[in-house]
C-alpha cells in the first residue's frame, strides 16, 4: 500500500519534471543527418571535423597491404606482368570422375564437372601487379583534386599551390591536408602553416557523430550512383525481374578502390540461379575498374568505409 | 523494497534503451535503380589443343561458342585481336589483370583433347574476371564429328550461368521451305540447327505442308499436309522419315500441336464449316472434343503445365483469343485490343502469350499476360505471323514479308528478342515459313 502510494508519488513527479525540462535523454534526436549549418550541398571538407591525427598515416598504410582482392593499387601500371606461376591445381585435374565411356550412345556429349580451379582463397602469385586496373588517374591524384576543391579558404590554396608546386609536391596535397589539420605540417607546406597558426587551438577532435548532414551525405550517395549506374547490366527480359533487388556490401578503401564487395544474401545465392545471376552482376558493376575508385571525400571515410549498395531492376522493366 | 527494484528496472530499461540507439552511421546505404541493358563483353579464346587437329577443333569450336552468344544479344564477344593473354593450355590461372584492360568481363578457356579410343574430350572453364573467381567448369566427351552440339552446349551452360535463364543454342527449328512462283509454290518440310548450320529437307514437296510442331520427344514432327488434296494432320518421325495421318477424322483436321507431356496432339477439326478444338491420345488413340460452339475455334497450344489451353475464336464476331481449361472449361476472351488476334502460342517458361495481330493493313508479333494484361509488340511488317518460341520463353521466332514498293519480298524466318530488341534473320537457303522451335535436344 504504502509502497504503492511512493511510487505513485515518484511517477508524477518524474512527468511533472519531464513536462518542465522535456524528456532528457530518451527523446532528443539522435546527433544524425541533421545538423542545421550547413550551407553547401558538394561535398564539405568541414575544417571543423577532420580525422584525428593518427588515423591518417595509419590508413596510409593499411593502403599498402596488398589484399587478394582486385584492388587498385598506385603501384604504376606499364609493370609489364610477369607470367603467372602454374597452377598445380588445374593441371593435375583429377580425370578420375570421368564416366566411363557409353560406347553407343556416343554422340551425347557427357557432361562432366571439372573440379574448382580453387582461385579464391589462394593468394594468386602475383596479384599486386597483376590487380593493376584500367589507366586511370592514379588514386592519389584524384583524391587530391577531389579535396581541392571543397577547401573553402581558396586563397589560401593558391598560395600554397604555388609555393608548392617548386616542390612540385602536388600529389601529396591529399596527406598534406589531413597532416595540416593535424597540425604536423610540412616545412614546405606554407599555406598550412598559415592556417594552422589562425586556427584557434582548441582542435578539432574528430566526431563521427556530428560530422555529416543531410546534403553531405546525399552528395555522398549521389556520388555513388553517378559512378555505378553506368557499369551496373540488367538483363531486363529476365522471369521475374521484379524480384532480383540484390544487395552487395562493399569493405571501401580510403583511396576510393573496393577492397572486397560480397553479395548480402548469401542463403539465396546457393539455391536461385536467378538471383545469383542478379547478384554477380551487381558485384561485377562495383568491381569493374571503370566505375571503381569512388570519388568520396576522404576525411568522411569513416562513413563511406562500409557501403551497401541495393540493386533493384525494378523499375527497368 | 519493491520500490527499489523498480527504480532498478527503469533505470535498466533507461540503459538499455541509450545503448541500442540505434548507429546510424554505421555503414552508407545506396539504392540503384537504373542500369544499362548493354550485352557483357566476353572473351572466349581458342581452345587449346596441343596437337594440330586439336587445336583446329578447338578454334571450330571458340567461334560457334562465340557466335551463339553473341546471336541472343546479351553477350558482346571481343574481338580476338585484342587479346592480350592468347589461349593458354588452362595450365594455370588467367592472368586476369590482361583481360580487364580490354574490358573482358567473362573470359572462356577451353582445352579440346582427341583420347585414346578416338572421341574429343573437350573441356571448358567460365572465369568472372573482376572477382577471380571462376563460374563453371565442364567437360564433355564426344565423337569428333559432333564438335558443333559440344560448342552448342557449352554456349548454353555460360548463358545459364550468367543470366540465370536456360539457354537454348543447343535446339533445332523445322520450318516449311518455300520455293517457285506463287501459283506453283513448292513447299518442303525442312529442318536445321538452330543456328542455319546441318540443314536438310525432309519431304520432296510433292504435297502441300503447313504448320510444322516438334514433339517434346524431339523425334517427331506434326503438321499439316495436303496429301492426297484432304489436308490432314500427320506425324512425321524423324529418325525413320516414315509419316502416318493422325486419327480417322470425318473432316479435315488441322493447326495441331503436341501437349507438354507429348503425350497428345490438339487441333482443329473442321466439318461443314465449323470448327472446334479436339485431342487425340497417341498411345489410345482416343479422341476428346474440348469446345462446341457454331464459331471457329482453331490455333489451340497448351500452357506448359499442361492445366490450360490457349486459342483462338471468332466467337464474339471477330477472332482473338481465348483461355479455357484443359477439360474445355471456364472459356475467357483475353484479348481486347483494336483489330484481330490468331495463332497464340504460350511461353515455355508460362508467363506470356505470344500472337500474331492484325489492324489496319498491319501485322504484328506481340505478347500478353496470360490474363490478357500486358499486351506489347514485339514486331511489324506488311506480314509478319507464326510466332514460336525459344524453349527458355527469352526469344520469339517468326516469318515477316515486306513489302518494297509494289513488290513483296521473300518470306524469311526472323528472331527476337522478348524486350523487343536484336532482331536478327534466320539464314536459310531458300524462301522459308512457319518456324517450330524445338526444346532443348535431351
Amino acid at each position: 500500500m504504502r509502497s504503492g502510494f511512493v511510487l505513485s508519488v515518484l511517477f508524477h513527479t518524474a512527468i511533472v519534471v519531464m513536462s518542465v525540462f522535456g524528456l532528457p535523454q530518451l527523446m532528443r534526436p539522435e546527433p544524425v543527418e541533421d545538423v542545421p549549418i550547413f550551407v553547401e550541398v558538394v561535398p564539405i571538407a568541414d575544417e571543423t571535423n577532420a580525422p584525428p591525427p593518427k588515423p591518417a598515416p595509419v590508413v596510409e598504410e593499411k593502403k599498402e597491404p596488398p589484399k587478394p582482392e582486385p584492388v587498385a593499387k598506385p603501384e604504376p601500371k606499364p609493370t609489364p606482368p610477369p607470367p603467372p606461376a602454374p597452377e598445380p591445381e588445374i593441371a593435375a585435374l583429377p580425370p578420375a570422375s570421368r564416366p566411363e565411356p557409353e560406347p553407343k550412345k556416343e554422340p551425347e556429349p557427357e557432361p562432366e564437372p571439372v573440379p574448382e580451379a580453387k582461385p579464391k582463397p589462394e593468394p594468386k602469385p602475383e596479384p599486386k601487379p597483376e590487380a593493376k586496373p584500367e589507366p586511370k588517374p592514379k588514386p592519389k591524384a584524384a583524391t587530391a583534386k577531389v579535396q581541392e576543391k571543397p577547401k573553402p579558404p581558396a586563397r589560401f590554396d593558391t598560395a600554397s599551390l604555388l609555393k608548392t608546386l617548386a616542390a612540385e609536391k602536388k600529389k601529396q596535397q591529399a596527406e598534406e591536408k589531413k597532416e595540416e589539420k593535424a597540425e604536423e605540417k610540412k616545412p614546405v607546406d606554407f599555406a598550412s602553416s598559415i592556417r594552422d597558426a589562425l586556427k584557434t587551438p582548441p582542435k578539432k577532435t574528430f566526431d563521427p557523430e556530428k560530422a555529416v548532414s543531410m546534403s553531405e551525405l546525399a552528395a555522398m550517395r549521389r556520388q555513388v550512383i553517378d559512378q555505378v549506374t553506368p557499369c551496373w547490366r540488367v538483363n531486363p527480359g529476365s522471369k521475374n525481374a521484379e524480384n532480383l533487388a540484390a544487395e552487395i556490401r562493399m569493405s571501401m578503401n580510403p583511396d576510393g578502390t573496393v577492397q572486397s564487395a560480397s553479395v548480402v544474401d548469401i542463403a539465396r545465392l546457393a539455391t536461385d540461379p536467378f538471383f545469383r545471376a542478379a547478384a554477380e552482376a551487381a558485384r561485377r558493376a562495383v568491381l569493374n575498374p571503370a566505375c571503381n575508385p569512388l570519388k568520396l571525400p576522404p576525411d568522411k571515410y569513416a562513413v563511406w568505409k562500409t557501403i551497401t549498395i541495393n540493386f533493384d531492376p525494378r523499375e527497368l522493366l | 523494497m519493491s520500490l527499489k527494484w523498480t527504480l532498478r528496472a527503469l533505470f535498466a530499461a533507461v540503459a538499455l534503451l541509450l545503448a541500442t540507439l540505434p548507429d546510424v552511421r554505421a555503414e552508407l546505404r545506396v539504392d540503384i535503380t537504373r542500369g544499362k541493358a548493354e550485352p557483357l563483353p566476353i572473351a572466349v579464346t581458342d581452345f587449346f589443343g596441343s596437337r594440330v587437329e586439336e587445336g583446329r577443333y578447338g578454334a571450330d569450336i571458340a567461334r560457334v561458342v562465340a557466335t551463339d552468344l553473341e546471336r541472343s544479344g546479351l553477350f558482346k564477344p571481343i574481338d580476338r585481336k585484342a587479346f592480350i593473354q592468347s589461349e593458354n593450355a588452362m595450365s594455370a590461372l588467367p592472368r586476369f589483370g590482361d583481360w580487364r584492360i580490354i574490358n573482358a568481363q567473362a573470359l572462356v578457356q577451353g582445352r579440346v583433347e582427341l583420347v585414346a579410343d578416338g572421341r574429343l574430350r573437350v573441356e571448358f572453364r567460365l572465369w568472372d574476371v573482376f572477382a577471380e573467381q571462376q563460374m563453371i567448369g565442364l567437360a564433355y566427351f564426344t565423337i569428333p564429328d559432333n564438335w558443333r552440339r559440344v560448342a552448342h552446349i557449352i554456349a548454353d551452360a555460360i548463358y545459364k550461368r550468367i543470366t540465370g535463364e536456360e539457354g537454348y543454342f543447343d535446339t533445332r527449328i523445322v520450318y516449311i521451305s518455300e520455293s517457285g512462283p506463287a501459283n506453283r509454290r513448292l513447299k518442303r518440310l525442312a529442318i536445321m540447327d538452330q543456328d542455319g548450320a546441318n540443314h536438310r529437307f525432309l519431304t520432296n514437296g510433292a504435297d502441300l505442308v503447313l504448320t510444322p510442331r516438334f514433339s517434346p520427344t524431339l523425334q517427331e514432327i506434326t503438321y499439316l499436309s495436303y496429301y492426297g488434296n484432304l489436308p490432314r494432320v500427320y506425324i512425321f518421325n524423324i529418325d525413320t522419315g516414315r509419316q502416318e495421318v493422325l486419327g480417322d477424322f470425318p473432316g479435315m483436321t488441322f493447326a495441331p500441336r503436341f501437349s507438354p507431356d507429348g503425350q497428345k496432339v490438339i487441333m482443329s477439326m473442321s466439318r461443314s464449316g465449323n470448327s472446334d478444338i479436339f485431342t487425340m491420345d497417341l498411345r489410345t488413340r482416343s479422341v476428346a472434343q474440348l469446345t462446341n460452339h457454331t464459331a471457329i475455334d482453331t490455333s489451340p497450344s497448351y500452357a506448359p503445365d499442361g492445366r490450360r489451353i490457349v486459342f483462338n475464336s471468332d466467337r464474339g464476331g471477330s477472332p482473338q483469343i481465348y483461355v479455357m481449361n484443359a477439360d474445355g472449361s471456364a472459356v475467357q476472351r483475353i484479348s481486347f485490343g483494336e483489330g484481330y488476334y490468331t495463332t497464340p502460342v504460350w511461353s515455355p517458361r508460362g508467363d506470356l502469350i505470344a500472337f500474331t495481330k492484325q489492324t489496319k493493313g498491319r501485322f504484328y508479333i506481340g505478347v500478353m499476360k496470360p490474363d490478357g494484361s500486358g499486351e506489347r509488340l514485339l514486331a511489324e511488317d506488311y506480314l509478319v505471323e507464326g510466332p514460336t518460341w525459344a524453349p527458355n520463353g527469352r526469344v520469339i521466332m517468326f516469318s515477316r514479308q515486306s513489302k518494297k514498293g509494289n513488290d513483296v519480298t521473300e518470306t524469311r524466318i526472323y528472331s527476337i528478342d522478348l524486350t523487343g530488341y536484336n532482331e536478327r534473320e534466320i539464314i536459310t537457303p531458300i524462301g522459308a515459313s512457319d518456324p517450330a522451335w524445338s526444346p532443348l535436344i535431351p
